[in-house]
């Protein structure tokens, strides 16, 4: 069928317009903003939250299976060393163990302590552990390297032997290059440059330079990874995964055993987070999956497998760190150049790059250039963390910026309203200003400052850009309108915790008018058909446009019915608020009409196609539309103690439609109280000496508690990109991205001097301020 | 989820079966449990008797004996009673709020005062996995092995006694009664301490505390506890000072009688800081007293890198910590 074109009319507030998008002809016509819409945009909580309040939601973690075992992983307790033997023939009798499997080899190297080596299964987890310590590893221990700088240095030890290919998840943002060469442990990624910045920063009348640093983050998702591996026969497999990606698993479950993807079922019911580190039935630095599956296939027995929360830490990913080495020009006013030089390392894995922030945000700046490495280290591997890069990106540019605009004596928000050209993300920094109160808080951080007062308070602000990178063909729905009036709709999605199936449920109740408890949700389950993983922030963009085309497709089968029914021609039924058709003087409630289905359900599948449009503006360099954002944040600094508290945060986000502003801002929330954690508490701490990680648990490894989170006012600027048919656009990146940044700067603000260390702790603070005496570094 | 090994849990009802039940070898006692079984999962210990005070009555009650001059808290009270008890919120105040901040609610719900002055020191080596602690190259003295990692060449363990309660239960003067096979025998809670992280009590293997007795004030007094922790709450304390100041008259603007600074979270044993005699005599809210009390804290305390956050930098904050402990006082009036 041929295309058609569609006038639409995009934009936000303020700023709307018609635009003709070309849509493919089975393409519902997209929701605009002339849509008036009854339950897609309204507070619906979530549906399942009773279940997940009164503990009936079962995670991966709670299902048991008759009969089933429990593996354990021995994991390496060298940063680095060769196997010379492995012996697990003692844990072979022990009690209750039911297999045994040595994961490593003689001869293998060990890279980072908590690589897997072998693994029991058990019929307790106590006896599988238990197991473990009799298994007998020769090590040899070689030398090793856990901090990024001394990896750099030429007589380092070599992490890798041989170049190392980059391993990319549904986590990382689509479209990047592949890098370059590999000099020790250093690995160069794709450059990026527009004008010529050596050129620019010699024209420029002020240059600021420094070097900024952020710290490894966990992603310390409340649950852990795990599996359960059931195999039915011995070419088939039901898999129970704690996962955001439920295709990813059933792909690499396959490939591991040679077995057909469609003979891999993989069930997803509640996840207890995710943030990028679980794709795929591996963790980015254990493989639970085959590990599972292989000792399920050697006991002939359901086997589960979870990750403490020591394993969660050392060897399921982490966020890289950074040392960015900035240098920005400005000129009568105005920024002129942006420089960055950027080192990070994923310890063993490859992703230490700095996002997008720097290159893509200041696009009026007309030369930048942005070079940024892998260093390898012998820790465990990084991988995907909410917006990879950008937080540390953000953190270093926004900085950056603030100091700069103080050396050119300029208003650091004006500074970047100058500079930006997404016109949603300009209103953003205006709106939030105002409503943040930006001018008067900032004379109040100056004559704190001026009076040198103990209590200091300070406002920063920094921006967001994320990219709308819903997928096309690549959710596949069913809309089954049943006999009994059920409107049941199906996809294969997992909930990472943001609410997919409630909005997927207001998406139905929409098209067909019927009241939510009409509507019945299957998901998370690879047989409800294909979907995406919660990468990318994609789920509601992928899913729900899909949704919305079988559930349309399913009401023009429904209105041909009603058409028979009525006796009038399909074109003259009327459906009203409650679901009943009219016509020809007649009417049929949507219950008689479902009783007259033939057969048991009227039943359309569909998917989406790719974005038609990116109203008002597109990610760089491509035809997503590009999700704006703004922070500003609060924080309060006692210049005794060096403790900041971050006291307010305001969130402006776009996020294209709203579908549901509850699960909405619970999105918001989640980004503003992670990127706060990340700017004051939280940081992998490696032994340099032990190559050991001293704070593998959440005693020490701080994560900010609720005392701890800032009042966070969210301030939502819908837009109507027209990228889709529902218009939802992607947040849970977004979200976290400024946050960070937008801290450091109001600290900045507060004290006068920089702290150009992530996190900011007590200790960095009184330092800045020559309290007490720098350590070495 | 780290897993327990298997133990078995006795539940006497008297203090005379209690005494009786840890005669079995390796039994522990166990009360709220919230340190005690988060050990056992590092497998600490793997006490293979459990001996649980939740039937004995006689350990549950705050008494205020007018007679004696005392207040007495069984050891099972929790540390939510003890924050939220009107006769300890009046004559104690320091103690109220020091088991107030415990942790979190739901800890101080199930925790006891006996668990929290028999707490066992805390050291970022050995409050780890087991498996962590072997990659270590085999644990530290307080462990599996024999070398410690805090003070390299050390012969003693030095972990951090890092109870809130015991700093101002010293304070304040307190003393604690044990009873076991040998009898009952009370002594000042300050002399219950050892500087040895292994064993950093005087408590013998079958008795257990019953109470703590705190005697009444006598005049006019101001105490305080300060606390410094990474988050607002869930954090063991990692800067820990007791305060109590008697009073001639009941203003803050009256010469100081008598002066105790208790210091926790220092090695395995509470710290006094010495030579305050010279604050004696001067009124509360004279600055110089501040001063010079933060001075004294800042100058015997010494803390070690047995818990996170720079030594250093947990040094400097005693200081502020005591000074501005003292500013609270004077500005409560
Ligand atoms: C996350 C977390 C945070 C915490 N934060 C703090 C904090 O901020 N401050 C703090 O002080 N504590 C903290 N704790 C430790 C603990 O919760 C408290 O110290 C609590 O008071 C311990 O009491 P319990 O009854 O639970 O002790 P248990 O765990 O039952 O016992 C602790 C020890 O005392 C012994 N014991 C118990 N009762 C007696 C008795 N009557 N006689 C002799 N020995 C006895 C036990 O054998 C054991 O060795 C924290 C614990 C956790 C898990
Ligand atoms: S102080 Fe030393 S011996 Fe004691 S627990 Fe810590 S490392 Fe071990």
């Amino acid at each position: 069928m041929a295309d058609r074109k569609q006038t639409l009319r995009l934009g936000f507030e303020g700023h709307l317009r018609k635009v003709d998008v070309t849509l493919p002809a089975t393409e519902a016509t997209p929701w605009d903003a002339d849509s008036k819409l009854e339950i897609v945009g309204t507070e619906v909580p979530r549906l399942d939250g009773h279940l997940k309040v009164s503990g009936r939601a079962k995670y991966t973690f709670d299902v048991a299976l008759p009969g089933m075992l429990w593996a354990a992983v021995l994991r390496s307790p060298h940063p680095a060393a060769r196997i010379e033997s492995i012996d697990v023939s003692k844990a072979e009798g022990q009690p209750g163990v039911k297999a045994v499997l040595a994961v490593a080899k003689p001869g293998d190297t060990l890279r980072f302590a908590g690589q897997d080596v072998a693994a029991v299964a058990a019929e307790r987890p106590e006896q599988a552990r238990d197991a473990l310590a009799l298994i007998e590893v020769r090590y040899t221990p070689l030398p090793f390297v856990v901090d990024t700088e001394g990896a750099m240095r030429d007589k380092a030890p070599r992490v890798h032997e041989a170049p190392i290919t980059e391993r990319r998840t549904e986590g990382d943002e689509p479209g990047k290059a592949k890098a370059g060469g590999m000099q020790g442990n250093v690995r160069a990624l794709p450059p990026n440059e527009r004008g010529n910045v050596d050129k620019a920063l010699r024209e420029s009348d002020v240059v600021h330079e420094a070097t900024y640093v952020t710290q490894v983050q966990t992603h310390s998702a409340l649950e852990t990874h795990g599996v359960l591996v059931r195999w039915d026969g011995d070419q088939s497999m039901t898999v129970w995964a704690s996962t955001q990606g439920i295709f990813s698993v059933r792909d690499e479950m396959a490939e591991v055993f040679g077995l057909a993807p469609s003979k891999v079922r993989v069930i997803t019911e509640y996840l207890g987070g995710g943030f990028g580190a679980k794709f795929g039935a591996s963790a980015p630095g254990s493989r639970l999956g085959f590990i599972a599956g292989e000792l399920s296939r050697l006991a002939r027995a359901p086997v589960k497998l979870m990750c403490d929360r020591h394993e969660e830490h050392v060897c399921t990913g982490n966020r890289p760190d950074s040392r960015q080495a900035v240098a920005l020009g400005g000129r009568r006013g105005k920024l002129h150049a942006i420089d960055v030089v950027a080192h990070g390392t994923a310890g063993i894995g490859t992703g230490a790059g700095v996002g997008r922030n720097a290159f893509s945000l200041y696009t009026r700046c007309p030369n930048a250039r942005v070079r940024a490495h892998d260093v390898f280290t012998n820790g465990g591997p990084g991988t995907a963390m909410r917006a990879p890069g950008h937080p540390q990106g953000a953190f270093a540019l926004e900085l950056a910026l603030d100091e700069l605009a103080a050396k050119m004596g300029v208003d650091p928000l004006k500074l970047r309203l100058d500079h930006d050209e997404h016109p949603l993300r300009s209103m953003q920094l205006r709106q939030g200003a105002e409503r943040f109160g930006w001018d008067e808080l900032r004379k109040r951080s100056a004559q704190l400052r001026s009076r040198n007062t103990r209590v200091r308070k300070g406002v920063g602000v920094a921006s967001s850009l994320w990219g709308d990178f819903g997928r096309a063909n690549a959710a596949v729905a069913t809309c089954s309108v049943l006999r009994d009036g059920t409107i049941e709709l199906k996809n294969g999605v997992q909930d990472i915790g943001g609410g997919i199936p409630t909005v997927i449920a207001q998406v139905g109740a929409e098209v067909f008018a019927r009241p939510l408890s009409t509507i019945r949700v299957r998901y998370g389950d690879s047989d409800y058909g294909p979907s995406v993983g919660s990468g990318g922030s994609t789920t509601t963009s992928s899913v729900t446009p899909a949704v919305r085309n079988a559930c349309e497709q399913a009401r023009v089968a429904l209105q041909e019915l009603a058409a028979k029914q009525l006796k009038v021609p399909a074109g003259e039924v009327r459906w009203d608020g409650d679901g009943t058709a009219h016509g020809g003087g007649g009417s049929i409630t949507f219950g008689q009409l479902c009783k007259k289905i033939d057969g048991e359900a009227i039943v359309a599948t569909a998917t989406r196609p790719a974005t038609y449009g990116h109203e008002p503006m597109a990610f760089p360099g491509s035809k997503f539309y590009q999700i704006a954002g703004a922070q500003f944040a609060e924080v309060e600094v006692d210049t005794w103690t060096g403790v900041v508290r971050a006291t307010r945060v305001l969130a402006v986000h776009d996020c294209g439609r709203v579908m549901n502003p509850l699960t909405l801002r619970s999105q918001i929330n989640g980004g503003v109280i992670q990127g706060t954690s990340y700017a004051l508490m939280e940081e992998r701490v490696l032994d340099g000496d032990l190559g050991r990680m001293l704070n593998p648990n959440l005693e020490s490894y701080k994560i900010l508690g609720a005392r701890d989170v800032p009042e966070i006012e969210v301030m939502l600027t819908e837009v109507h990109t027209g990228a889709n048919n529902t218009g939802a656009v992607g947040i849970g990146e977004p979200a976290t991205v400024p946050t960070a940044a937008a801290i450091a700067c109001a600290v900045y603000d507060a004290l006068g001097v920089p702290v150009r260390s992530l996190p900011i702790t007590p200790a960095k603070v009184l330092e800045a301020l020559g309290m007490i005496p720098g350590r070495p570094a | 989820m780290l897993r327990m090994p298997r133990f078995s849990v006795q539940t006497p009802r008297t203090i005379d079966e209690v005494v009786q039940a840890l005669r079995t070898p390796g039994a522990r006692l166990v009360a709220g449990g919230t340190d005690l079984l988060p050990n056992i999962k590092h497998r600490l210990e793997q006490p293979p008797v459990l001996v649980s005070l939740s039937r004995v009555r006689e350990l549950g009650d705050v008494v205020v004996d007018e007679a004696a001059g005392v207040m007495r808290i069984g050891a099972r009270v929790t540390l939510t009673a003890i924050s939220e008890h009107a006769q300890v919120r009046e004559r104690f105040p320091s103690l109220a709020r020091a088991a107030g901040v415990v942790a979190s609610p739901l800890i101080r719900n199930m925790g006891t005062l006996g668990g929290n002055v028999n707490l066992d020191t805390r050291c970022r080596y050995v409050n780890q996995t087991a498996f962590w602690r072997e990659a270590l190259g085999g644990g530290c003295i307080k462990s599996e092995g024999s070398v410690c990692h805090v003070v390299p060449g050390g012969r003693n363990c030095v972990a951090a006694m890092s109870s809130d309660c015991v700093p101002v239960l010293i304070s304040l003067g307190a003393s604690i009664v044990l009873v076991g096979s040998q009898g009952r025998r009370e002594l000042p809670l300050e002399d219950y301490y050892l500087a040895d992280g292994v064993r950093h009590t005087t408590r013998l293997d079958d008795e257990l505390t019953t109470e703590l007795v705190v005697p009444l004030p006598r005049g006019p007094r101001r105490s305080h506890y300060a606390k410094w922790t990474v988050r607002g709450s869930i954090d063991f304390p990692l800067v820990s000072v007791a305060l109590r100041f008697d009073l001639e008259q009941d203003h803050v603007s009256a010469p100081v009688s008598e002066a105790h600074v208790v210091v926790g979270v220092l090695g395995s044993k509470p710290r006094r800081v010495t030579r305050l005699d010279d604050v004696v005599g001067k009124a509360l809210d004279d600055p110089s007293l501040a001063t010079a009390v933060a001075e004294r804290v800042h100058q015997q305390c010494k803390p070690l890198e047995n818990v996170p956050y720079e030594a250093p930098y947990r040094r400097t904050m005693l200081r502020v910590h005591a000074r501005r402990a003292i500013e609270v006082m004077v500005a409560a009036g």
